[in-house]
C-alpha cells in the first residue's frame, strides 16, 4: 500500500484512486468522467424535475377525480362547464378515457401498418437492393425521417380526409351516425394514416441499419447451409437484428404518441369513445388524442381547473410513455432469457 | 414742428393702449400640424396672450381622445387611454389625473363652441407640442413619437384590425416595432392580466368572474363586430330564421331539407371555449331564445375564425358561424330573419348578432401602449377598422 502511494505520488497522479483494488488513473481522466457523470445526473435530475412539475399542476384534478380520471368519458362537455362554471363553484370533474382511447388507437393502428412496412422496406434496402440505389433509397428514407409533423397534417388534410369522405362515406352513413357524431372524414383512420407516414421512415431507418449491422457471417454460414435467400432472411438475419427493430419501433412509438398539431388537424377534435358496435364505422368516427387535446383546448387555459385538467393529460402522457420504455425493457429480456443470453 | 410730433406720438400711443386693450384676439394666421398633416378646422384657432386656444373636437379627432362636456358644471374632461384631463370654463385651475395645476388661459367658450388651451391639453396627454415662430405654426407630434416594442394578444376577430394599426403606426415611427399574435379573447383576458401582452384584445366583455380575479384589468372598448352564420357557397340555403338557427346549432334539426336545402347531414362547427366569437354566438343566438340551450355535442370546434371558415369553405354540408369581417367569397352568410349580414345593417342595429370589441391593459397602459389604442378612435384607425369590416364606435 504504501509503495503503491508513493508511487502514485512520485508520477503526479491522484492519491485517492491509488488502493490495493482500484487501478491508478490520471487525475485529467478522472476530471473528465466526473464531468460527464454530473452531467448525466444533472439531465437524470432535469427529467425528474419536469415530470413532479407536472405532477404537482396536475394534482388538484388528480385528488378531485381519483381513478375515475381515466374511466370516465366526456371531456368536451367537462371542459365547455368547467369554462361557463362561475368563479367561485369552480368544476373539477374531467375524465379522459376517450382520449387515452384515442391515443391508443391511433397509435396501435400506425404501429399496425408501419412496423411490418417499415421492415419490410428496411428489409428491400438493406438485403435485395444494389449500390446506388440502395444509398438513395436510405437517404430519401432519412429525409423523410426530419419531416415537420405539420407538413405531414397538411397533406393529410388535403388528400387523406377528402379521399376517405368521397370513397368511404355515403350521406345515408353520415344521417344514421350524426346523432352521435359527424362522419366528414376528419377520422381515427385518419390519424392512424398520417401517423403511419410520420413514424415508417424512423422504423424503417433504425431497422436498415440493425439489418446491416449483423455480421455477415451469419448471413454466409446460413447461406453455406443451404438454406435459401429468404428464409435466411428471415429466420436467421431479423432475428438478429431484433433489438434495433425493437429501438426503432420504440422510437416511433413515442413520436406517434406524442403527436399533436398532425392528429389536431385531421383526427375530427371531438373527444369520442370509439364503439366496435357501429362495426366499420369504429374506424370512421372522429376521436380526440391526449396531445391534440391540450393544443385544441389550450385557448381555455385561463380557468385553473382546465389548466390542471390539460396537465393531467400530459401525465397520462408521460406514464403512457414510461410505460413504453419499461415494457419494452421487459420484453426485450424476456426475448433474451428465451434465446439463452444470445 | 414739435407740437407735430408731440400729437402724433399721443395718437400712436392711444392707438397703441386701445389696441392692446381690446386683447389680442387677432384672427389668427397660426397653422397647427399634428403628426405631420395639417389640422382642418371648420372653426378657426384663437390666440389670447400667446396662448392658442383650440375647438375641443380638434382634441377627439386628433388624439383619439374620449372628450365630454357637462352643461351643468361647464366642466370639460379629456380621457385618452393613460391620461385624464379635467378643465372648467372660465377657470383657471385644471386637473390632469388627479393632481391640480394652474393655467395662464382659462378654456372659453366662443359662440356656443368650447375651446381649449392646446400646448397644455397636448403635453398633459403626452403629446410633444412645439411652436416655430418663424412660420407660425405649431407642430404637435402625437403618433408619430413612439418607440420601443407592443406585444398585443387574444382574440383572432381583433387580430386583422391591430395588425393594421400596427403596419399604420410603424409606416409612422421607425423605433417601433410591434408584435400581434392570436391565442384567442380567453388568452387576451389572461395574458393582459399577468402582462405578458401590453395590449390584450378580446371580442366579448370581461365577465365577473375575470374582474374578480384581475382587479386592476381595464377594458377600453373600440367598437364593435357582428357575426355571422356562413354555409358553404354550393347550398342552396340562403336565409335562415333565428329560431332555425337555434335549432340547427343546438341539433334539433339535422337534416338539411328541413330548412329548405338538400337531403344531406347538417355538420355544426364551432369554437372551442374561449372564443369571444363563441360567447357573442352563445349570447345573441343561443341564449337568448332559451337560457339553457347549448350548442350540440357532435359539433366540431375550432380555435380560430379562419379555421371555422376553412372548414365551411371545404365541406358541403357543414354550417358555422365566423366574424363578419372573416366573411369573403369562399363562404356565404345568410340572411337572418331576412335581414342580410352586411355592415349597414349591423351599424343601424337591424342584424342581430352584433358583439364589443374590447381591448384590455393592467391597470393605466404606458404611453405607448395607450398611443396604440387612442389610435383606434381617430379618423385613421376608424378606416382601418371599416376596411377589415368591424364597426366602428358610434
Amino acid at each position: 500500500m504504501d509503495t503503491v502511494k508513493s508511487v502514485a505520488a512520485e508520477q503526479g497522479l491522484s492519491r485517492s484512486r491509488a488502493s490495493k483494488r482500484s487501478p491508478i488513473w490520471p487525475k485529467r481522466d478522472i476530471f473528465w468522467e466526473r464531468l460527464i457523470l454530473s452531467l448525466t445526473v444533472l439531465s437524470a435530475a432535469l427529467i425528474i424535475l419536469i415530470f413532479v412539475f407536472i405532477l404537482q399542476e396536475a394534482w388538484p384534478v388528480i385528488r378531485a377525480n381519483g381513478l375515475s380520471l381515466v374511466t370516465t368519458t366526456g371531456f368536451d362537455k367537462q371542459v365547455y362547464n368547467a369554462y361557463y362554471a362561475p368563479a367561485n363553484a369552480p368544476v373539477w370533474n374531467f375524465g379522459l378515457l376517450s382520449l387515452i382511447a384515442g391515443t391508443a388507437a391511433t397509435t396501435c393502428g400506425a404501429l399496425l401498418v408501419a412496423v411490418p412496412a417499415g421492415v419490410g422496406t428496411a428489409i428491400i434496402i438493406s438485403e435485395i437492393a444494389r449500390g446506388s440505389l440502395k444509398r438513395f433509397l436510405l437517404s430519401i428514407i432519412r429525409l423523410l425521417a426530419a419531416i415537420p409533423s405539420v407538413i405531414y397534417g397538411l397533406v393529410g388534410l388535403m388528400v387523406v380526409v377528402p379521399f376517405i369522405r368521397d370513397n368511404l362515406l355515403t350521406v345515408d352513413i353520415q344521417i344514421k351516425y350524426l346523432q352521435y357524431f359527424q362522419l366528414s372524414g376528419n377520422s381515427m383512420l385518419a390519424g392512424i394514416l398520417v401517423l403511419s407516414f410520420m413514424i415508417l421512415p424512423i422504423i424503417t431507418a433504425l431497422s436498415a441499419d440493425a439489418i446491416r449491422a449483423v455480421p455477415l457471417e451469419y448471413r454466409e454460414a446460413s447461406l453455406a447451409l443451404g438454406v435459401s435467400k429468404w428464409r435466411t432472411i428471415t429466420r436467421v438475419v431479423v432475428p438478429a437484428a431484433k433489438s434495433g427493430i425493437l429501438a426503432g419501433t420504440v422510437l416511433g412509438t413515442g413520436r406517434a404518441i406524442g403527436e399533436a398539431i398532425a392528429l389536431s388537424m385531421v383526427c375530427g377534435g371531438n373527444a369520442v369513445l370509439p364503439s366496435l358496435t357501429h362495426g366499420f364505422v369504429f374506424f370512421l368516427t372522429p376521436v380526440l388524442p391526449l396531445a391534440s387535446a391540450i393544443v385544441n383546448k389550450s385557448e381555455a387555459i385561463s380557468v385553473p381547473s382546465i389548466e390542471a385538467a390539460l396537465f393531467a393529460c400530459g401525465v397520462v402522457l408521460l406514464i403512457m410513455s414510461s410505460f413504453l420504455s419499461v415494457a419494452t425493457k421487459a420484453v426485450e429480456s424476456a426475448v433474451r432469457r428465451r434465446q439463452g443470453l444470445d | 414742428m414739435a407740437a407735430r410730433k408731440t400729437v402724433t406720438a399721443l395718437l400712436l400711443a392711444l392707438v397703441l393702449v386701445f389696441g392692446s386693450l381690446t386683447g389680442l384676439q387677432a384672427a389668427t394666421s397660426i397653422e397647427i400640424y399634428v403628426d405631420g398633416s395639417k389640422v382642418v378646422s371648420d372653426v378657426a384657432p384663437v390666440i389670447e396672450n400667446g396662448t392658442t386656444l383650440v375647438p375641443l373636437r380638434i382634441i377627439s379627432e386628433n388624439f383619439g381622445a374620449r372628450v365630454n362636456w357637462n352643461d351643468a358644471t361647464s366642466a370639460v374632461t379629456v380621457n385618452s387611454a393613460a391620461n385624464d384631463v379635467k378643465l372648467v370654463v372660465g377657470s383657471k385651475s385644471a386637473t390632469v389625473n388627479g393632481a391640480n395645476q394652474t393655467l395662464s388661459i382659462a378654456a372659453k367658450l366662443i359662440n356656443g363652441r368650447t375651446f381649449v388651451p392646446l400646448r397644455f391639453v397636448g403635453e398633459s396627454l403626452g403629446a410633444n407640442v412645439d411652436y416655430d415662430a418663424k412660420t407660425n405654426r405649431v407642430n404637435i407630434k402625437y403618433f408619430s413619437d413612439m418607440a420601443g416594442t407592443i406585444t398585443i394578444g387574444g382574440s383572432t376577430t381583433i387580430q386583422p384590425v391591430a395588425e393594421a394599426v400596427a403596419g399604420i403606426l410603424k409606416g409612422m415611427n421607425s423605433g417601433l416595432s410591434v408584435t400581434v399574435v392570436g391565442g384567442g379573447s380567453g388568452n387576451g383576458v389572461k395574458g393582459a392580466a399577468s402582462g405578458e401582452f401590453n395590449i390584450g384584445n378580446a371580442s366579448r366583455d370581461v365577465k365577473d368572474s375575470e374582474m374578480a380575479t384581475y382587479p386592476d384589468l381595464i377594458s377600453h372598448k373600440i367598437g364593435s363586430d357582428a357575426i355571422a352564420v356562413v354555409v358553404n357557397p354550393a347550398n342552396p340555403v340562403k336565409a335562415l330564421t333565428r329560431q332555425q338557427v337555434f335549432d340547427i346549432f343546438t341539433g334539433k334539426i339535422v337534416n338539411w331539407n328541413e330548412v329548405g336545402g338538400n337531403n344531406a347531414p347538417i355538420f355544426v362547427q364551432t369554437r372551442e371555449a374561449g372564443s369571444g366569437t363563441l360567447d357573442g354566438f352563445n349570447e345573441k343566438a343561443i341564449h337568448a331564445i332559451d337560457a339553457n340551450g347549448a350548442i350540440v355535442a357532435s359539433a366540431i370546434a375550432h380555435t380560430s375564425n379562419g379555421l371555422v371558415k376553412e372548414a365551411v369553405a371545404n365541406g358541403a354540408n357543414t354550417i358555422g358561424f365566423i366574424s363578419l369581417a372573416y366573411v369573403d367569397s369562399s363562404v356565404k352568410a345568410v340572411s337572418i330573419d331576412s335581414i342580410p349580414a352586411t355592415v349597414e345593417k349591423a351599424q343601424s342595429g337591424e342584424y342581430a348578432y352584433v358583439r364589443p370589441l374590447n381591448v384590455l391593459t393592467k391597470g393605466r397602459p404606458n404611453l405607448l401602449a395607450a398611443k396604440f389604442i387612442d389610435f383606434y378612435t381617430t379618423p385613421k384607425g376608424i378606416e382601418a377598422m371599416e376596411e377589415e369590416g368591424y364597426l366602428p364606435l358610434q
